[in-house]
């Protein structure tokens, strides 16, 4: 659920001033921690991974509300915020591991299929190794139009990409999707 | 192979979450972020010893830059007030007490010659001939 504008632009002001700014950002954390979960789940995969990445993503929100200029809705700036966040993390652990982010990527897959936050049947773990295929920003297009829905308009302002370009990739990944589960057909 | 319609996938990830996990979040997450921000330390910049010796040794240099010249040192006239203020207060305060001998050799640093002076000249009236004709440099250095 997005807040309707009037209602952001009270919550703004009340982020940014001082005196109200910590009970404001109680009901931003309540209002949008489980949409940025697991917007930042579906690009991590681990369960932990993605506490830690939310942390450190309201975090920031917290630090820099004061500078929010207002140039796109609250919403599509937090989700920026994770959607870096999210990469930077995965861009760490990979250096960490001395591997790069495809092989951390792979590795992240295959532990899903172990891991015990995810009850997913045979063709739900199939269409994320289909996903994991992807480059990043074909990934993060297609989780988010297939899984979030989000309008193209928001995803433009939120990756910074032309709404022609979004489809155009959108296109791309549902093709190689759609590829890759019927060379490794399960149906 | 089987065709495969995009709408036919599932619309759910299979992802799952801890029991009770959003419930517990908000608390948690607004803890640990106001913790983060009390704790932010301000940025310290470790100075090297070098940097620190030079810091001192321009301290202590600007200090003594600073600080009044020493009685007994030197003069250097060019310093002084050349007025007749300074000439008069050094005539009252140090050639009155200075002994005819020192007046005398005060003339011989002059032009004149000593021994055209009797030996009964008026004290006074050499002190006004060394007002006339000596500079303040010369009446300063016999104090």
């Amino acid at each position: 659920m997005i807040v309707k504008n009037k209602e952001e632009e009270t919550l703004i002001t009340a982020l940014q001033d001082p005196y109200t700014k910590e009970a404001a950002f109680r009901e931003l954390v309540r209002t949008y921690q489980e949409r940025l979960y697991w917007h930042i789940r579906k690009i991590v995969l681990d369960h932990d991974d993605a506490d830690d990445v939310l942390q450190e993503t309201f975090i920031k929100i917290f630090r820099n509300i004061t500078s929010f200029q207002g140039n796109s809705s609250l919403f599509t700036w937090m989700y920026r915020i994770a959607t870096n966040e999210s990469i930077t993390h995965i861009n760490k652990k990979s250096r960490r591991n001395k591997i790069s982010d495809e092989e951390y990527n792979e590795l992240a897959l295959k532990n899903l299929e172990s891991d015990v936050y995810f009850e997913g049947d045979a063709i739900q773990l199939k269409l994320q190794k289909a996903i994991a295929t992807l480059p990043d920003r074909q990934r993060m297009v297609f989780n988010m139009r297939y899984f979030d829905e989000i309008p193209y308009k928001e995803m433009s302002k939120i990756l910074e990409v032309t709404v022609g370009g979004l489809k155009s990739t959108y296109h791309i990944a549902s093709q190689k999707i759609k590829l890759f589960l019927e060379d490794n057909e399960t149906f | 192979m089987q065709k495969i319609a995009l709408e036919d996938l599932p619309k759910d990830t299979g992802m799952t979450v801890p029991k009770d996990y959003f419930d517990q979040l908000e608390s948690r997450i607004v803890a640990t972020t106001l913790k983060s921000e009390a704790e932010k330390a301000p940025k310290i910049v470790h100075l090297n010893t070098w940097w620190k010796i030079a810091a001192a040794a321009s301290i202590i240099g600007i200090g003594l830059w600073l600080l009044p010249e020493k009685s007994g040192a030197d003069l250097n006239t060019n310093t002084m007030v050349n007025s007749e203020f300074t000439i008069d207060y050094y005539i009252d305060d140090v050639l009155s007490d200075m002994p005819d001998e020192g007046l005398y050799n005060m003339i011989e640093d002059s032009e004149l010659d000593a021994s055209s002076f009797n030996n009964t000249i008026n004290k006074q009236e050499l002190e006004e001939y060394l007002m006339e004709n000596l500079d303040l440099s010369t009446l300063l250095s016999y104090e």
